[in-house]
C-alpha cells in the first residue's frame, strides 16, 4: 500500500515543481520583458542627451528627429572641454561639493550622537524640533539668509553655501541617528568603565565602525549638491564662481543670439556633467543600499 | 548627590555636542523664520530701510488673483508630483525585487535619472516634447495622433508633462532605493503562507506586500511631498519658468522672482510665510497619521 | 591608534584645503577689482553676451595700448538687468557696466552711476554731435537728472525681416521691399507654407521670439508704445494681437511660440520662410547655407522698429575709475567702435564710423541690402527699451497667451496692460 502511495506523493509533488517551473520560466520572460521595456523608459531621456550633443545645431532643428545623426559631431565635445568656462565651472561644483560634504557629515554625526546614545533634559524636545525643521523649504528662509550675508559682505562667494553645512543639516542629522542607534549600547558602556569621556567614545570607538553611514551621507551629499540650482542662483554672480547647475543653463549660447541656445552644445555638456554622478555611483551603490536600510524606520 | 552630578555634567556634554545645531538653528533656520514674519510686514527694495505697513502685503495678496493661481498651482503640482513620484519609485522597486539575474544593471539604469542634474533633464524635456520638432510627438505620429498637443504650452498638457519629469528625479531614485531594501525585508514566510493559498502576484501584493512596507510608503510621502516644494523650483524654472500664462507658476517660483527680480522683499516674505504655513500644516497633518513610525525618545 | 591619528591629520588636512578654497572663491570675487603690486589694475567689464576674452578683438586691443590694464569680463546672459539691480545692491557690481536703456535713469537717480561730463569735456577720441538722431535726443531725455550724461552708446540696433532667397525663388514670390505692408507679409507667408499632410514641413514666417518686435507691431499700428515715461498701448496692440493670431491660428503660416525659452531658430535651420529678428542676427545668419537677405520690418500705419542700445556706465563704486574710463573712452573712439562693428555687425551710433560700414560683414549667402539700416533707423524709436525690462518681457507673455488660446485679446488691453502700468508705478 505504501509504495504505491509514495510514488503518488512523489509525481504529485514532480507534477507541482513542473508545474512551477514552466510557470517560472513564462514568469521569467514576461519579467525580464517589464525590465527591459522600462529599463529603455528610464534611460531614453539620456539616450536623448547624447544623440543630440553629436548633432550641428541645425541638426537639432531637423524633423524627423533622427536617433543616430548622419555625420556625429564628435567635435562639439572638444569644443565644451576647450571652452575655458567648463572647466571652471566644474571646479566650482566639486568645491561646492567637498565643503558641503564635509561640513555635514562633521556637524550632523556630532549633533546626532547625544540624540542617539544619551539621556538628557529635553532630548525629546531637541528631537522633535530637528525633525520640524526637516520640513522647513529652503524658498521660505532663502531672504532672511541673502540678507544676512549681505551684512557679512559675504555674497557672491562660496562661504553662504558651505558655511550652514557646518551646523547639521536635520535629514543628515535624522539618518546617523537611526545608524547609531543599531550600533550596541554596551560598547559606550565598556568604554566608559575604562575611563573614556564621551567625546572620546564619540571620536575613537563610534566613528570608526559607521564607515557605511559616512559613506551614505557623504554620497547624497555629492549627489545633492551636484544637482542643486536654487542657493546658487540666488548668492552667487561672478562667471568663474557658478557651479555646473548654473552655468549650463546659459553658457553655451549662440553668439549674437541671447535668447537662442545652441543646444548641440548643451547636450554635450549635459552628458559631460552626467558622467561623475554616474561613476560615483557605481562606487557607492552598495553602501548607498545598506545605508538605506539601517535607516530602516521600522523604529 | 553623585547623580545629581553625573546628569549636570551629561546635560553639558549634550549640549556641546548640540552646539553646532543649535547656532544654526539661530542663524540660518529659527532666526529667518522670524525675520521672514517681520519683514513680511514690511515694504523694502534693498534700498533704504524697511518700511511697517502691517499686513498691507497679506491684503494685496490674497486679492491678487496670481497669488490663488500660484496656491492653487503649487497644490495640484505637489500633488501630482508626490503622487507620481511614490507610485514609479514602488513600481520601479517592485520590479527590481524580481528574482532574475543582472538586477544591477537594470537598477543602474532605473537610478541614473536620479543622479542627472534637473537643469539638464529641464533642457532635453524642451527638445523632446516640442510641438513641432520633438521626438515625443514624432513618435505619436507612429500610432495614428498627428494633431498632437502643444505639451509644454498648453495649461492642460503641461501637467502631464511635469508627472513625467517627475518620474526622473532625485527624490524618486531616492525612494526607489528605500523601497527596494524594505521589499527585502518582508519576512518570506507571509508570502509562503499566501502562496499556500494559491494567490496569484496581485493578491500577493496587495495583502502581503503594501501592508508590510505601509510605514516605509508613509514616511516617503511626507518626505517626498517636503521635497516638492523644494524641488518644484529645480524642475520648473528651467523647464518652463512659471508658464505657459502663469499655469505653472508655483509658489517657490514665485517668491524667487518677487524677491530677486522684483526687488520687492516684503511682500516675497509674506509668499514665503504662507509657504512655510503651508508646509507646517501639511507636515502636522501627515505626522498625525503616521503615529505608529517615529519613535521619540524621553 | 597610529592608523586613526593619520585618519584624523588627512581628515585636517581636508578640512583645511576646503576652507582653503572657499575662502580662496571670496577672494576672488569682483567686489572691486584688484590691484596688483606690480601696479595693473584689473577693470570689470559687464555684458550680456558670451564671450571669450582671449578671442575678443576690442578687449585684447585695448590691453595692448594700456598694457597695465587687464579687462575680467562678467558675461550675464540671463536676467541681465536684474542681476546687475542685484549686484549693485550687494556691492559686486564691475567697473562698466553696460547698461540697458531701461536702468539709466534709475542708476543715475540712485548715485549708482557716475557723471561722465568732465571725462567728455577732455576728450577728443570722440565727438557728442557726432551721434544719430535718436541716440542724442535718448541721451537728452536722460540728462533729466541735472542735465548731465550717464553714459555713452556702445552702438546701436534695430529689428529687420529677414527672408530665404531660396524659398522665394522656388515659390515664385517676390522678394520683400520697404513697401511691404502687414497684407502684403501675411500674402507671401500663405504661398511659402508648404504642408505634407497634417504636418507643416515649411513655415511661412516663424514664431515671434524677440519681444521688441511685438513692440515694433504696435507702434507700426498706431501705438506710440511709451508716452510721458507711461504705457502707451492700445488700438495698435489690438491689431498687433489680431494680426498676429491671423498668421498663428486661422492662416496657420507661423507655428505657436514656445514658453520657457526659444528651442530652434526655424529661419536658421532652413524651416521658415521669413522671420522677424533684432538687426544683430546678421552676425549669427552670415552662416546660414541658403541665401538670404534682409527687408525694413513690414508696416501697418506707419513705418516702426524698435531702436536698441546698451550705454557704457561707470560704476560709482568703483575704485578705478580712471582706468574705467580709458576704457570707455578707447571703446567709444574711432577704433573701439570699428572693432566692435566687426565682432557685432551693429553699426555705431556715431555717424563718422558708421559712414565707413565696418559693421558691414557679408557672408557666403548674403546679405547685401545693407541700407536697411539707414530705411530703418529713420522710423527708429526707442520704445518699450524705456520701460522696466520684467514688466515687458512678462506682458510678452501675455500676448503669446493670446496666440495660445490662453487668453482673451481683450482682456490683455483691459487688464493686463494696465496692471503692468501699476507695477512699473510701483517701482518707482
Amino acid at each position: 500500500m505504501e509504495p504505491v502511495q509514495t510514488s503518488k506523493l512523489n509525481s504529485k509533488v514532480k507534477h507541482e515543481s513542473e508545474v512551477k517551473m514552466k510557470k517560472g520560466t513564462g514568469t521569467k520572460a514576461l519579467q525580464y520583458a517589464l525590465l527591459i521595456i522600462v529599463a529603455i523608459f528610464m534611460a531614453f531621456p539620456i539616450i536623448w542627451i547624447f544623440s543630440n550633443s553629436l548633432k550641428t545645431l541645425n541638426g537639432i532643428s531637423e524633423y524627423p528627429p533622427k536617433l543616430i545623426p548622419a555625420h556625429p559631431q564628435w567635435e562639439n565635445y572638444v569644443e565644451v572641454l576647450k571652452n575655458s568656462n567648463t572647466l571652471t565651472y566644474l571646479r566650482n561644483s566639486l568645491i561646492l561639493i567637498v565643503g558641503n560634504t564635509v561640513g555635514t557629515l562633521i556637524s550632523s554625526a556630532v549633533v546626532a550622537y547625544p540624540l542617539a546614545r544619551m539621556r538628557f533634559k529635553g532630548a525629546g524636545v531637541i528631537f522633535a524640533i530637528i525633525l520640524a525643521t526637516m520640513m522647513v523649504p529652503t524658498v521660505t528662509t532663502i531672504i532672511p539668509q541673502f540678507l544676512l550675508f549681505r551684512q557679512f559682505g559675504w555674497l557672491d562667494t562660496f562661504l553662504p553655501l558651505i558655511i550652514p553645512s557646518f551646523f547639521a543639516y536635520p535629514y543628515n542629522v535624522f539618518l546617523f541617528r537611526q545608524f547609531f542607534k543599531t550600533i550596541p549600547r554596551s560598547i559606550d558602556e565598556s568604554a566608559m568603565i575604562d575611563g573614556c569621556n564621551r567625546w572620546q567614545i564619540f571620536t575613537k570607538i563610534l566613528v570608526p565602525i559607521s564607515k557605511p553611514i559616512f559613506i551614505t551621507v557623504g554620497v547624497l551629499s555629492a549627489i545633492y549638491w551636484w544637482n542643486e540650482l536654487f542657493t546658487p542662483l540666488v548668492f552667487i554672480n561672478s562667471e568663474n564662481l557658478k557651479p555646473l547647475t548654473i552655468g549650463a543653463l546659459s553658457s553655451f549660447k549662440v553668439q549674437g543670439a541671447t535668447n537662442l541656445t545652441a543646444w548641440n552644445l548643451q547636450m554635450a555638456m549635459a552628458m559631460i556633467m552626467a558622467i561623475p554622478p554616474m561613476i560615483l555611483y557605481l562606487f557607492a551603490n552598495k553602501f548607498l543600499v545598506a545605508g538605506m536600510k539601517t535607516s530602516g524606520l521600522k523604529d | 548627590m553623585k547623580k545629581g552630578k553625573m546628569t549636570w555634567k551629561e546635560n553639558l556634554s549634550a549640549y556641546s555636542f548640540l552646539s553646532p545645531w543649535i547656532i544654526g538653528l539661530i542663524l540660518f533656520t529659527g532666526g529667518p523664520i522670524i525675520v521672514s514674519i517681520l519683514l513680511s510686514l514690511c515694504k523694502w527694495n534693498l534700498l533704504g530701510s524697511p518700511r511697517f505697513i502691517g499686513f498691507a502685503n497679506y491684503s494685496q495678496m490674497f486679492a491678487d488673483s496670481e497669488f490663488l493661481n500660484s496656491l492653487k498651482v503649487t497644490i495640484i503640482f505637489t500633488i501630482i508630483s508626490v503622487a507620481v513620484s511614490v507610485f514609479a519609485a514602488l513600481f520601479l522597486a517592485v520590479l527590481l525585487n524580481f528574482k532574475v539575474k543582472f538586477v544591477g544593471i537594470f537598477q543602474f539604469f532605473y537610478f541614473v535619472p536620479a543622479v542627472m542634474p534637473s537643469v539638464v533633464m529641464a533642457f532635453v524635456f524642451k527638445l523632446m516634447f516640442n510641438k513641432e520638432l520633438g521626438v515625443v510627438n514624432y513618435l505619436l505620429s507612429f500610432i495614428g495622433i498627428h494633431n498632437a498637443p502643444n505639451w509644454l504650452n498648453d495649461s492642460f498638457w503641461i501637467w502631464p508633462t511635469l508627472a513625467y519629469a517627475s518620474i526622473f528625479t532625485y527624490s524618486t531614485g531616492q525612494m526607489m532605493l528605500i523601497f527596494a531594501s524594505s521589499l527585502k525585508e518582508v519576512p518570506p514566510e507571509l508570502y509562503e503562507a499566501c502562496d499556500l493559498d494559491g494567490a496569484n502576484f496581485v493578491q500577493r501584493f496587495i495583502h502581503v506586500t503594501l501592508p508590510s512596507i505601509s510605514p516605509i510608503i508613509l514616511f516617503n510621502v511626507v518626505v517626498a511631498t517636503v521635497s516638492s516644494f523644494n524641488s518644484s523650483f529645480t524642475l520648473i524654472y528651467p523647464l518652463t519658468d512659471g508658464g505657459p500664462n502663469n499655469a505653472t507658476e508655483v509658489l517657490s517660483l514665485s517668491i524667487f522672482k518677487n524677491a530677486f527680480k522684483l526687488f520687492d522683499m516684503g511682500y516675497a516674505s509674506a509668499l514665503a510665510v504662507i509657504l512655510f504655513i503651508i508646509v507646517a500644516v501639511v507636515a502636522a497633518f501627515q505626522f498625525r497619521m503616521s503615529k505608529n513610525w517615529v519613535h521619540y525618545d524621553a | 591608534m597610529k592608523n586613526k591619528r593619520r585618519f584624523y591629520s588627512i581628515f585636517a588636512v581636508i578640512l583645511l584645503l576646503v576652507l582653503t578654497t572657499a575662502l580662496a572663491g571670496c577672494g576672488n570675487t569682483n567686489r572691486s577689482s584688484g590691484s596688483s603690486k606690480d601696479g595693473k589694475v584689473t577693470l570689470t567689464f559687464s555684458m550680456w553676451d558670451t564671450l571669450d576674452p582671449n578671442k575678443t578683438d576690442f578687449i585684447q586691443e585695448f590691453q595692448k595700448k594700456y598694457p597695465n590694464i587687464k579687462i575680467k569680463l562678467i558675461n550675464i546672459p540671463n536676467d541681465y538687468s536684474q542681476k546687475i539691480h542685484s549686484m549693485l545692491i550687494g556691492g559686486t557690481a564691475p567697473d562698466v557696466i553696460l547698461s540697458w536703456e531701461a536702468d539709466v535713469n534709475g542708476f543715475a537717480k540712485n548715485g549708482a552711476i557716475d557723471p561722465l561730463d568732465s571725462y567728455i569735456k577732455k576728450t577728443e577720441a570722440f565727438n557728442m554731435n557726432d551721434f544719430i538722431p535718436a541716440v542724442s535726443e535718448l541721451n537728452k531725455s536722460l540728462e533729466s537728472t541735472g542735465g548731465k550724461v550717464y553714459g555713452l552708446p556702445w552702438c546701436y540696433a534695430t529689428e529687420f525681416l529677414y527672408y530665404n532667397k531660396d524659398m522665394f525663388d522656388k515659390a515664385g514670390v517676390p522678394y520683400p521691399n520697404e513697401n511691404w505692408t502687414w497684407k502684403d507679409y501675411e500674402a507671401a507667408a500663405k504661398k511659402l507654407t508648404i504642408r505634407n499632410g497634417s504636418e507643416t514641413t515649411q513655415w511661412g514666417t516663424d514664431a515671434i521670439s524677440f519681444p521688441g518686435i511685438w513692440y515694433s507691431m504696435a507702434g507700426s499700428a498706431g501705438d506710440d508704445i511709451v508716452r510721458n515715461g507711461k504705457l502707451d498701448l492700445k488700438d495698435g496692440l489690438k491689431k498687433a494681437l489680431e494680426f498676429q493670431n491671423q498668421l498663428t491660428n486661422v492662416d496657420k503660416v507661423s507655428p505657436q511660440p514656445s514658453s520657457g525659452g526659444q528651442v530652434a531658430d526655424l529661419f536658421a535651420a532652413g524651416k521658415a520662410a521669413m522671420t522677424r529678428q533684432g538687426s544683430w542676427y546678421t552676425l549669427g545668419y552670415a552662416k546660414n547655407d541658403f541665401n538670404w537677405d534682409m527687408a525694413p520690418l513690414p508696416k501697418d500705419e506707419r513705418q516702426y522698429a524698435s531702436l536698441h542700445t546698451g550705454f557704457f556706465t561707470i560704476n560709482s563704486a568703483s575704485k578705478h575709475k580712471a582706468e574705467a574710463w580709458k576704457f570707455i573712452e578707447f571703446m567709444m573712439s574711432k577704433q573701439g567702435q570699428t572693432l566692435l562693428s566687426k565682432q557685432y555687425h551693429n553699426p555705431s551710433a556715431e555717424k563718422s564710423v558708421m559712414a565707413e560700414g565696418a559693421y558691414k560683414s557679408t557672408g557666403e549667402h548674403g546679405p547685401s541690402n545693407w541700407d536697411t539700416f539707414d530705411k530703418t533707423a529713420d522710423a527708429g524709436r526707442f520704445g518699450y527699451v524705456l520701460l522696466n525690462p520684467t514688466v515687458t518681457d512678462d506682458l510678452v507673455n501675455d500676448f503669446n497667451s493670446v496666440l495660445l488660446g490662453q487668453k482673451k485679446i481683450d482682456d490683455v488691453i483691459n487688464k493686463d496692460v494696465p496692471a503692468a502700468q501699476k507695477k512699473l508705478n510701483e517701482d518707482k
